[in-house]
């Protein structure tokens, strides 16, 4: 149970996926707690012992099926199971006792679905439990009044309802908004990330090779410090240490021969291959995330500038503001350009070199770089960049 | 376990930046949820013929907070601390009036209100605020039911009242709290990758730059660019009709780059001061620069289509401590990672064991590591120094 709740207190640095999965243990738990109390509580609603049996026998099952649902990681199944489920409870409830605790009971199911956080489910289930809710307050409404009750008491019970949909109708949306556009900023800074580390893995190469140095996963004294290691944890964890370092012979061995030539090869059985797929995302000579991370520590490490406000921004605006400066900015940066483009495109593209160019400002945001001005510069002098570029 | 900084210090920083530039959405979505509840409470009461000083009080204490709001918002371009102090203060006062609310109609009716208040309050999706109306909210509820018992007086009387209330009441605030809490930690995930990426982003452009410039070996950039700038920027300014202000900065520029001192620059140029040449360093192409950054920023950045499956994938996520992988997986990627970095990279310096164990123990590079073998790690450095030592030849430390 610590466990648990560390995960929920540390779920800020788990993938959606993993906080998703989360979500459905916390709502299974609340289910747990709320379907083992409804057993003494159903002692007082109006059920015939068989319904009340027969419904608590469905509850169980369909917990069990949730809790195997999670188990073989299907964890969409499972979220609607838990939204139904939670949706019969309120019905097992409202249907048996006419009082306020049941009506609490809907905002209760509203937060549940809410809580997923998928438009569509929430749409489905939130509408059938504010129909229900409402259904239930206008027939109900002699359980939920008092006394001395306020005029129109079963409109604010309506009402109050009804905002609490529509406000969590809104989170969802502006939820769904906002982990869109960040998703979205994230893959993209991620996949720029990608390419400089692309560069970053050549340059490392280069100087490797300059270096006269072996691969690092050739050298034998890595894989002996990384054999006894990994030994060393798994004996603390009481692990079979025969099976870490058959894996890390395993690892070497896709170094040696590269992960597409052991997927390809027939005589390596399944299980082997279906290994090597995962440890092909941490392999050393690669692109990796081992490679992307052993970076990200370099980079921590290196020294770099005091944050200041536009520490991100790449403007040529944010470099100078007097236009003299920009448009010679924008030159150099323009020719720059053109050499790099020149240098990576195959002779057969040759002609095609200008168009290239047109294509990289197309391709990128070029609000990002430019002022309006500067995009106008260019537009009305193509030719004499062009000319110039030509005499070269 | 809440570590003590961020991989990257600079982090904080932009990730605050995110933050507030939401905040300014989530209080004008607060705002306008509260000017809805006003304007039903006073219809409801006008429609209930309410005398009029009542209407006219809980009219003014919305009022009031609408305006307190405006101001915040207001305020809140100049100094962004309004709109957070705004949040405390926004979420405590509706609480409180729908509190007085339920206490002067002494009716059940209202109480959903109060959830509606805590669901508004949500909206600012701040940790703070969360537990702050949590427990107002526990108190109100504890209150109601001790010292106002005929609110709860109904006509239709269930024998468990007491119990079912108390019952109910701590499930709802359960059920909210915790959704509402992961629902922060799930906007806190995106504030603290996007600004991670960000930074990453700074320093691998940093870095890069740093392995162009030191490694000319296939540097294809024969042209002279300050020439072919000057030509272009002349056949514009004929172009256009007017002198040629260019050459001056670009010989300027140019001087920079060859790291000739100010005070000769400034003897040739006496119309340029210090400040034009800071600024003018700033754009030398073939040393480090800004403008150098930008052009590799540009060249970087060209826009891929991404589907959306792509986008929700969790394969950005990187870390070792995967959920699908087995913890053989796990232990084996944190050795390989500990002992490449202890080992050093090609033309990398071994890192210090001060630095490995700071880092892993200290940051939130801590969450990326299975929590059985960061434990085993923190519980037996030592151990894992002395293998490396036993092992490796070339370590070295600058503990």
């Amino acid at each position: 149970m610590i466990k648990f709740f560390k995960k929920i207190l540390n779920s800020e640095f788990l993938p959606m996926s993993e906080v998703r999965k989360l979500k459905v243990n916390v709502v299974m738990l609340f289910l747990f707690v709320v379907t083992l109390v409804t057993i003494p509580f159903s002692f007082f609603l109006d059920y015939s012992f068989l319904i009340k049996f027969l419904s608590l026998a469905s509850f169980a099952i369909a917990y069990i099926i949730c809790y195997f649902l999670i188990r073989f990681n299907k964890i969409f199944g499972a979220i609607q199971i838990t939204m139904v489920y939670s949706l019969l409870l309120t019905v097992f409830y409202t249907q048996g006792i006419s009082s306020f605790y049941a009506y609490i009971f809907f905002y209760i199911t509203l937060t549940i679905i809410f809580f997923y956080q998928e438009i569509y489910s929430y749409f489905i289930y939130a509408t059938v439990t504010l129909t229900l809710g409402v259904f239930y307050t206008l027939s109900y409404h002699d359980g939920l009044v008092t006394a001395n009750d306020v005029p129109g008491s079963m409109y604010l019970y309506l009402g109050g309802l009804i905002i609490y949909y529509v406000i969590s109708f809104i989170q969802i949306f502006g939820n769904e908004k906002f982990y869109a556009d960040m998703n979205l900023e994230w893959v993209k800074l991620n996949n720029i990330n990608n390419n400089y580390q692309e560069d970053i893995l050549y340059h490392l190469e280069d100087m490797r090779i300059d270096m006269k140095k072996s691969l690092i996963y050739e050298d034998l004294e890595f894989q002996k410090a990384a054999f006894e290691l990994s030994r060393f944890i798994a004996d603390q964890i009481m692990k079979e240490g025969k099976d870490i370092v058959n894996l890390i012979d395993l690892y070497i061995y896709i170094h040696e021969k590269g992960l597409e030539r052991i997927l390809e090869n027939d005589e390596i059985s399944v299980a082997m291959k279906k290994t090597s797929n995962i440890l092909g995302r941490y392999l050393l000579n690669e692109n990796s995330d081992m490679f992307s991370l052993l970076i990200s520590f370099y980079l921590k490490i290196r020294d770099t500038e005091p944050y200041e406000q536009n520490r991100y921004n790449y403007q040529i605006e944010s470099i100078t503001d007097l236009n003299d400066e920009q448009l010679i900015a924008f030159t150099f940066v323009f020719l720059y350009l053109y050499d790099e483009i020149s240098e990576t495109t195959k002779w057969h593209q040759l002609e095609d070199r200008d168009t290239l160019l047109d294509n990289v400002f197309a391709n990128i945001n070029q609000e990002d770089f430019f002022s309006e001005q500067l995009i106008a510069f260019y537009l009305d002098n193509k030719e004499v960049f062009k000319k110039r570029i030509k005499k070269n | 376990m809440k570590k003590d900084y961020f991989i990257y210090p600079q982090t904080k920083y932009y990730r605050e930046t995110l933050e507030l530039k939401h905040l300014k959405g989530q209080n004008n979505l607060v705002l306008s949820m509260i000017f809805g509840l006003m304007i039903l409470t006073v219809t409801y009461m006008i429609l209930s013929k309410y005398p009029f000083l009542p209407i006219l009080a809980f009219g003014i204490a919305y009022l009031v907070i609408i305006l307190f709001n405006i101001a915040a918002i207001a305020y809140g371009v100049e100094n962004t601390y309004y709109l957070k102090f705004n949040k405390y203060i926004t979420s405590i006062t509706l609480f409180t009036l729908v509190l007085v609310k339920v206490i002067y109609f002494g009716s059940p009716s209202i109480i959903p209100f109060l959830f509606v208040a805590y669901a508004i309050c949500s909206l600012y999706k701040d940790n703070k605020v969360l537990l702050t109306i949590s427990f107002y909210f526990l108190f109100s509820m504890l209150m109601l039911i001790m010292n106002f018992k005929v609110i709860f007086d109904f006509e239709n009387q269930v024998v468990i009242k007491d119990l079912a209330i108390g019952f109910f009441v701590i499930m709802f605030l359960l059920v909210l709290m915790f959704s509402t809490f992961i629902i922060i930690k799930e906007k806190t995930f995106f504030y603290n990758n996007v600004a991670y990426a960000k930074e990453k982003e700074y320093r691998n452009l940093d870095f890069l730059l740093d392995f162009k410039l030191k490694n000319k070996r296939n540097d294809f950039h024969q042209r002279n660019y300050y020439q072919d700038t000057e030509k272009i920027l002349d056949d514009f300014s004929k172009k256009i009709e007017i002198p040629n202000v260019f050459s001056e900065k670009i010989q300027i520029i140019q001087d920079l780059e060859k790291s000739k001192d100010y005070q000769s620059i400034l003897k040739e140029h006496p119309d340029f001061t210090e400040v034009d040449l800071k600024r003018l360093e700033n754009l030398v192409i073939n040393k480090k620069s800004k403008l150098r950054r930008t052009i590799l920023k540009i060249k970087n950045s060209k826009l891929k289509n991404l589907k959306t499956k792509e986008i929700f994938s969790a394969i950005h996520f990187q870390s070792f401590n995967k959920q699908a992988d087995s913890i053989d997986i796990k232990i084996l990627c944190f050795v390989v990672y500990y002992v490449a970095l202890k080992k050093g990279l090609p033309g990398m310096k071994s890192v210090s064991n001060k630095e490995l164990y700071d880092t892993f123990v200290n940051s939130d590079f801590y969450h990326f590591i299975d929590p059985k073998v960061i434990r085993i790690f923190e519980e037996n450095e030592d151990v894992f120094n002395t293998i490396i030592e036993d092992t490796i030849s070339e370590v070295i430390d600058n503990d």
